[in-house]
């Protein structure tokens, strides 16, 4: 009988410990966003504490666009659940892990990297085709519509003129749709509900951060947008949303230019980097 | 009593010519000012008109000579037109 105790003994051991007894509940960080701050140009992370035990602490993590490695980032208490990140102009991709001892347990991943939408061709507004362009706010992604019918008005976030009779074969301008009905163009544009957007100087490095708005750095219109390449900063006064639009490859003989976008998806943020 | 009536028509009277506008400023009303704007507006909606009513009639005419009258006079391009973009505004 007395035997029989030691290989009891030994089984209940080894459920204790195998079965986690008192064990450690892990968990990932929850609730991740991220948002912009500072004028735009950093990136302010917050979460909250796993559904679970408190981790030891929290590590952010950076992965820089164009790169395929994750790089450790500053490291947190467990009772800090924000963090303000100072990318140098750059974008990238953002997660959180949450410590457990040797065990990490990561968040969703976010991304300041704009979204892409590659080369269209937009038409001068006297010309054959469209030329009004504007970002759907449910996949950031960008698309033409004619400027002849009112019922386009809430999609369109510029257009492309030359504010005269005819094409011109140079001076193009980059418009805020509102200015439609109210100039020359009113020939072609009906009245509507158009948009109020805003427009940078050319810039000369598509990848720093753009400007940031204000009543000398953004206009109802800038010209010249036909010079190969043009970069223009856009500014969407509604929803206070930044995104680049690149120029090139104009057609005089049949009134087009080709137009690609980056839209920043993070509200107030100037990172274009891409 | 009648140094007080001449003195309650002597304000009155004051008072009539101080509300009198100044000399010019009282013929434009604000419902003159619209018409005129609106008839600005028309204007330039037809020289808008016009102007593709005119390139229209110049691409039919010199398809015309193209094809009837060989070696005929077209009609000569357009002068460029000037751009009037509306002020630029920031902000």
């Amino acid at each position: 009988m007395r035997n029989m105790w030691i290989p009891l003994s030994l089984c209940l051991a080894a459920l204790l410990i195998f079965n986690g007894c008192g064990g450690e509940q892990t968990g990932e960080p929850i609730n991740f966003t991220i948002a912009a701050t500072n004028g735009g140009l950093l990136v302010k992370l917050d979460w909250d504490a796993p559904d679970a035990d408190e981790p030891d602490n929290y590590i952010i993590y950076f992965k820089e666009v164009g790169t395929t490695d994750w790089v450790e980032g500053a490291t947190v208490e467990s009772d800090v659940f924000t963090y303000t990140h100072d990318p140098d102009e750059a974008t990238g991709d953002y997660r959180i892990a949450a410590v457990y001892g040797e065990d990490e347990f990561d968040s969703d991943i976010l991304t300041t990297i704009p979204v892409h939408t590659g080369a269209v061709t937009i038409a001068e507004l006297n010309a054959a085709g469209n030329s009004g362009y504007g970002w759907d706010m449910t996949d950031f992604m960008g698309s033409t519509y004619s400027m002849t019918q009112a019922t386009n008005a809430p999609y369109v976030d510029f257009y492309v003129t030359d504010f005269a009779a005819g094409t011109a074969t140079s001076n193009w301008y980059i418009a805020s749709p509102d200015l439609g009905p109210s100039s020359v163009d009113s020939t072609v544009v009906p009245d509507g509900n158009w948009r109020t957007n805003r427009f940078s100087n050319p810039v000369t490095d598509p990848d720093a951060a753009l400007p940031a708005f204000s009543a000398t750095t953004y206009f109802n219109w800038t010209n010249n947008i036909e010079v190969d390449p043009t970069y223009i900063g856009v500014y969407l006064t509604d929803e206070e949303h930044y995104a680049l639009v690149k120029f090139s490859g104009v057609n005089t003989g049949n009134g087009t230019i080709q137009a690609e976008t980056w839209f920043q998806t993070v509200q107030g943020l100037r990172l274009i980097a891409h | 009593m009648r140094n007080l009536g001449i003195l309650l028509i002597a304000v009155i009277a004051l008072m009539v010519i101080g509300c009198q506008p100044p000399e010019g400023m009282g013929g434009v009303t604000q419902e003159q000012f619209d018409e005129l704007k609106t008839n600005v507006e028309t204007l330039q909606t037809d020289v808008g008109n016009l102007h593709m009513a005119l390139d229209s009639l110049t691409t039919i005419y010199n398809g015309h000579i193209e094809k009837w009258h060989k070696g005929g006079k077209v009609a000569p391009a357009p002068p460029t037109t000037t751009p009037s973009p509306p002020p630029r505004k920031g902000g």
